[in-house]
């Protein structure tokens, strides 16, 4: 169904379709039979899509309409960036490669969950995906190649043979799980290591910064993690980092009856996958600066900042606040600066960039000032404040420098304002760990995770 | 995927590049002047920094001025002091300082340095009668200058292209006046020994420690972000100096009164150029400091750094690339040039002569 409809989309007028239907020989290609093509084979299609048909939208809101002239200022920009809400065309295929914990620890009903887990997984992937398996304990080791998934009872075999080890070389499954994942070829696919671990890294490299640097670099490649903690032995620090710095999602899963319902909420997220590797560039004009993009670390280059977001969800908007410094100017209207974002689009099977300019008129009336304020800015930043104070809670408790009385007035603020922000998901998120600190519990594993700059559809 | 977005982001910022040549060079004529007809017939230049744009563009690619409006008479640009400021290494980014107290810090300081060796307040830059001095103000991972790690509390004087080291991010002191009025890269006409505390390129291998409260937020420096392009000088001008300027182009550089270090000749002998201590563009566009008439040559092509004595070349993204002895350099990565390298510009081969 992708291919066919994703053609007749295109308006009859338009005379690069009209050359691909016309006499382009890759056109009987697309006629063809869909199936196995996907979007990984649509690169064919050199059609160019309206960009109501793209699987993103872009909106870029500045703070102020208006800020003074002849006067150096700084200003916030808030981009949101949407997945089309609509199903358009089949999902993205999944590149998927279990990297599993079999540590001593994993002994009993975990072990048994988890490879409850993994059997969900197969049931629910298609001949079109591809999976792998990787195990590590006191090293990494290949429990099954990339290949797609036809023979599920086979793989099956391969994940019920798992057995329990000794330490946990975290590392070296990250590292071997990546090298799977880029077998194969990226471009169309959804390419995520799903990483599972109970514990510490106790082998291998067991340094942080090489651990989440490794995950950096392999987000470079297009190579996401979502980290899948269980237990209350694993260090939340660093699974969240991992998630975070890879654009992935963090679970904290309790107990080991709720393993295979988080391995399924995973898989359908990335069944919604709209958009993939998705960039977001700042090009900046003259007399400006990016000062800050909140919680990223931008790559800065001539006149310009980029960073990489998460993968994009069916109907999930995404926003980042971006922080100008604007040098002092003559009255007028200026495009401060352009955002340019880019992305693995499933709707078009291929790289698109969608960009939006940033307005902002420098006037020396104070009043146009004054009345230029956009409210949803305003609220955007007060969430950010209390993303951050979010933060600071989560690591004061991780130092015992907040007691847990502080903590929880701390989080009722934070809620409260999330409450009135709409952030529904987040806010209930934040009650259960009020709920885990009064009943004399940690919180941290479940705070760390919470993500105020991603809004899924409900 | 990232080469797309960089043509994107030329084509739309950079717009006459996209007339740049690329095809076979037999076509050459022919499309040199299909691009002076494109590059020059209806070109509007900007009111506010008179960059010369395509007919097409809504913004100056430039200022990002909107071209169908006029700019508002705002009376006198105000004179805002010009004390100097921090720059990256790599140029890419620029922290003017104000007079007073200026704070560095990883949160709502003046010097925003996101990265998770810099503590919330780390230090303070102090400007006070044409002086810069630094102060650590009780940081985790402390603050260096010239490789001297600071006490807290103990204020030091930061000369003109100092070092300084917060955590690990490293910025270099650039004073002076800015808005000198000519192009991009001019730095300061100074006649003082500049490099007396002057560091070798400092990268940021500090071997700093990061924060062990919130280590979290920004765990570890991707090594994105450094060594890319070189500084363009001047986007911290002031507009409103130029806009009683009736040329179109960027004025010619004030008479200079620093010492010729090198030359930059063409090896065919056509192009020679003086290079004095500083950043130098180079591209095809006027403006640039070292101006290359090749259609090979991107509009902005490439930054020439002459630092103590060293010359070092960075590709800013051109189109047909910059090659050192015949190889092709990574854009945005510097490289050190010996006299007698061979440095390609486009199709334009030039020799660094060194006169020691």
């Amino acid at each position: 169904m992708a291919f066919d409809d994703k053609t007749q989309m295109t308006p009859p007028d338009d005379p690069n379709k009209a050359r691909v239907g016309g006499f382009d020989p890759n056109a009987t290609q697309m006629g063809g039979p869909s199936t196995g093509s996907g979007l990984s084979g649509a690169d064919i299609n050199r059609t160019a899509m309206p960009s109501s048909m793209r699987a993103i939208t872009l909106g870029c809101v500045p703070e102020n309409s208006y800020a003074l002239a002849t006067q150096a200022t700084r200003e916030h920009v808030l981009i949101k960036i949407s997945g089309s809400g609509t199903a358009m065309g089949s999902r993205m295929p999944l590149n998927i490669c279990l990297v599993l914990d079999r540590s001593g620890s994993m002994e009993g009903p975990p072990m048994d969950y988890m490879k409850r887990a993994c059997g969900y997984v197969v049931d629910l992937l298609e001949p079109s995906d591809v999976l792998s398996i990787v195990a590590f304990t006191d090293q990494a080791e290949l429990v099954m190649p990339a290949r797609r998934v036809v023979n599920k009872q086979l793989v099956k075999e391969h994940i019920n043979r798992l057995d329990v080890g000794n330490t946990t070389d975290l590392y070296g499954g990250i590292a071997m799980g990546a090298s799977q994942v880029a077998a194969v070829a990226s471009q169309g696919y959804v390419n995520r290591a799903l990483l599972f671990t109970d514990g510490e890294p106790t082998a291998g490299n067991k340094d942080f910064n090489s651990i989440v640097g490794q995950v950096v670099e392999q987000k470079s490649r297009g190579i996401t993690f979502t980290a899948l903690g269980f237990g209350g032995e694993y260090n939340e620090e660093l699974l969240a980092a991992i998630a975070k710095r890879s654009g992935g999602n963090y679970y904290y899963i309790t107990r080991p009856e709720l393993i295979p319902e988080i391995f399924r909420r995973e898989l359908e997220t990335m069944m919604m996958t709209v958009a993939r590797n998705i960039k977001m560039r700042v090009q900046m004009s003259r007399w400006v600066q990016v000062r800050q993009i909140y919680n990223k670390l931008p790559a800065f280059g001539h006149r310009s900042a980029e960073v990489t977001l998460s993968d994009l969800e069916r109907g999930e908007v995404q926003t980042a606040m971006v922080e100008l410094e604007l040098g002092a100017r003559p009255g007028g209207k200026y495009r401060v600066a352009k955002i340019e974002v880019t992305c693995d689009d499933s709707v078009t099977g291929r790289t698109e960039t969608v960009a939006g300019d940033v307005v902002v008129e420098f006037t020396t009336d104070p009043a146009l000032i004054a009345s230029g304020f956009n409210p949803e800015v305003q609220r955007e930043l007060e969430v950010a404040e209390a993303s951050r104070n979010l933060e600071r809670t989560v690591m004061g408790m991780r130092t015992q420098m907040v007691s847990p009385d502080q903590a929880v007035r701390e989080l009722e603020k934070t809620q409260a304002l999330l409450v009135q922000q709409g952030k529904t998901l987040q806010a209930q998120d934040i009650q259960r760990a009020i709920d885990q600190i009064k009943q004399g519990g940690a919180a941290e594993k479940t705070l760390i995770g919470i993500n105020l700059d991603r809004e899924k559809a409900q | 995927m990232t080469d797309d977005m960089e043509k994107t982001a030329i084509g739309v910022m950079d717009a006459d590049e996209a007339t740049q040549v690329v095809s076979e060079p037999q076509a050459e004529p022919t499309l040199r002047q299909a691009q002076d007809a494109t590059q020059y017939a209806a070109n509007v230049d900007c009111p506010v920094c008179h960059t010369p744009n395509p007919p097409s563009e809504t913004y100056c690619i430039d200022c990002g001025f909107m071209l169908s409006s006029e700019p508002v008479e705002v009376g006198e640009m105000p004179e805002t002091p010009q004390v100097g400021s921090l720059v990256t290494a790599d140029g890419t980014r620029e922290f003017a300082l104000k007079p007073g107290e200026n704070t560095v810090g990883r949160q709502d300081a003046d010097v925003l340095l996101a990265h998770n060796t810099v503590s919330r307040k780390h230090a303070t830059v102090t400007v006070e009668d044409g002086k810069v001095y630094v102060e650590d103000v009780g940081s985790t991972n402390g603050t260096t200058v010239g490789g001297r790690k600071l006490e807290p509390g103990g204020k030091v004087e930061l000369a003109d292209g100092a070092e300084v080291v917060f955590g690990s991010q490293a910025l270099l002191l650039k004073t002076g006046v800015g808005g000198q009025g000519s192009g991009a890269g001019e730095q300061e006409p100074s006649t003082d020994e500049h490099g007396s505390t002057r560091m070798e390129e400092g990268e940021g291998e500090a071997p700093a420690e990061p924060e062990a409260v919130d280590s979290e937020q920004c765990t570890v420096d991707s090594g994105q972000g450094t060594a890319e392009g070189e500084l363009d000088t001047a986007e911290s001008e002031l507009p409103g100096e130029e806009t009683s300027d009736e040329d179109s182009g960027p004025r010619p550089p004030a008479p200079d009164s620093r010492p010729v270090i090198g030359r930059l000749v063409s090896t065919d002998g056509s192009l020679s150029f003086d290079l004095r201590e500083g950043v130098l563009t180079v591209g095809r566009r006027e403006g640039n400091d070292i101006v290359v008439p090749d259609p090979y040559c991107s509009g902005s092509h490439a930054e020439l750094k002459v630092e103590g004595g060293e010359f070092t070349i960075t590709d800013l993204g051109s189109t047909n690339g910059t090659l050192v002895n015949g190889v092709r350099l990574e854009p945005n990565s510097p490289r050190v040039l010996q006299p007698g390298d061979e440095l390609t510009i486009g199709h334009t081969v030039f020799k660094i002569e060194a006169p020691e």
